[in-house]
């Protein structure tokens, strides 16, 4: 009587782990370019950005019970990559190099390349000057390809908000790519 | 889509959408193939070294939980070994009772009317009683003195297992008398309470 109360208590949470395992798995597969993306608009550096998504996966398991809800566990992973990737950024700052090469995909010759490169490492430049709400905006609205609902949902933000934030964020980048273009034009 | 109303090109900058497209561009990456298996294999490091500290933590409060059972058992065989020998033998023996006090009358409540104190002094000399009984030496329980020490050199013999036929009483012959309980019967005086008058003028 023991025995098969004990056995049906194992399979019980068998079963459970399986089925918390088995939905994780379903987030960690829609959500992995997500973080890493995130990680790497902070880091710079793709297995630096990996390291840091692999470090929000495995917290976000530890508190997977409260975290089943797809929206809830997307918004609590973006702001979770964002906090270890500034971690990691700050106590790593002499170490970490960002990453100026684009994928190749696009360009045909070597001097479109190096324009690509020149204008990535611009573009970073200008990002890294940006007020953390403006970056986190921006960025997260590249990467949901501009769609300003769903960043509303993962910044829990009104959706006027983040396009107030988004508009001041597209301001400061241009002016900052200007300073960078005035600089370069009068060496 | 991209907000384009508030921004326009300036000289050499792109514009907004520029900035969009090239950001987008700069953050399309993808995770490696491995990165999912990494991920996994993290988790399963994670939930065995939980497991592990779970365990130890299991083993640590089962053992203190044993320590403190040990601890309460022992102090307790102490407190029974310290306690005086009297007292238990007249404790945990069944002996005849004998009545010490006389027995208690109940009485009417007393009425607040005045009046009615005469009923007071039984009470209070039932409580002044019942505290000398309280403070008094002798046990509650009271056996004759020949008794209690047959009693007691039984209870020897018990504990020592010299109890023989050698040392037993002869059986038939007489022994003693024993005392009955005698308890006074409990009588409950009727409660009588005074008519209660009305008078009009009183409110």
């Amino acid at each position: 009587m023991h025995d098969a109360a004990s056995l049906e208590k194992f399979e019980t949470l068998v079963t459970v782990e399986a089925g918390v395992d088995r939905e994780f798995e379903e987030r960690l597969r829609e959500c992995s370019s997500l973080a890493i993306r995130v990680a790497y608009s902070v880091v710079g550096h793709r297995q630096d950005a990996e390291d840091v998504a692999q470090e929000a996966f495995a917290r976000a398991y530890t508190r997977f019970a409260q975290l089943r809800d797809r929206d809830r566990f997307r918004a609590w992973l973006v702001r979770m990559t964002w906090r270890l990737a500034l971690d990691r950024q700050r106590s790593e700052k002499r170490r970490l190099v960002r990453e100026t090469a684009v994928a190749p995909a696009a360009e045909h010759t070597a001097e479109d390349a190096a324009i690509a490169e020149e204008r990535a490492a611009r573009l970073w430049a200008a990002i890294d000057v940006l007020p953390e709400k403006l970056r986190i905006t921006i960025v997260l609205s590249a990467i949901e390809g501009y769609d300003t609902r769903e960043v509303a949902r993962l910044l829990d933000l009104p959706e006027g908000t983040v396009k107030s934030r988004l508009f001041q964020a597209r301001k400061g980048l241009a002016e900052s790519l200007q300073c960078l273009t005035n600089d370069i034009s009068s060496r | 889509m991209p907000d384009e109303r508030h921004l326009q090109p300036v000289d050499g900058t792109p514009g907004a959408s520029q900035i969009d497209r090239d950001l987008a561009q700069l953050l399309a990456i993808a995770p490696s193939p491995e990165f999912a298996a990494r991920v996994r294999e993290r988790i399963r490091d994670e939930r065995a070294v939980r497991h592990s500290r779970s365990r130890w933590w299991v083993g640590l409060a089962t053992a203190a939980a044993a320590a403190v059972f040990v601890l309460m058992f022992v102090s307790r065989a102490w407190r029974t070994e310290d306690a005086p020998r009297e007292t238990r033998t007249a404790v945990d023996t069944v002996l005849p009772v004998v009545a010490t006090q006389p027995p208690v009358q109940s009485t009417p409540l007393a009425s607040p009317r005045p009046g009615a104190h005469e009923a007071r002094p039984p009470r209070v000399g039932a409580i002044a009683a019942a505290t000398a009984h309280a403070e008094s030496p002798q046990p509650e329980v009271l056996v004759p003195r020949g008794q209690l020490r047959a009693i007691a050199r039984l209870r020897e013999l018990t504990l020592n297992g010299e109890l023989t036929e050698k040392n037993l009483p002869p059986v038939g012959g007489n022994p003693g008398t024993v005392i009955d309980i005698g308890v006074a019967p409990l009588t409950i005086a009727p409660l009588t309470v005074p008519e209660v008058e009305i008078n009009k003028g009183d409110k």
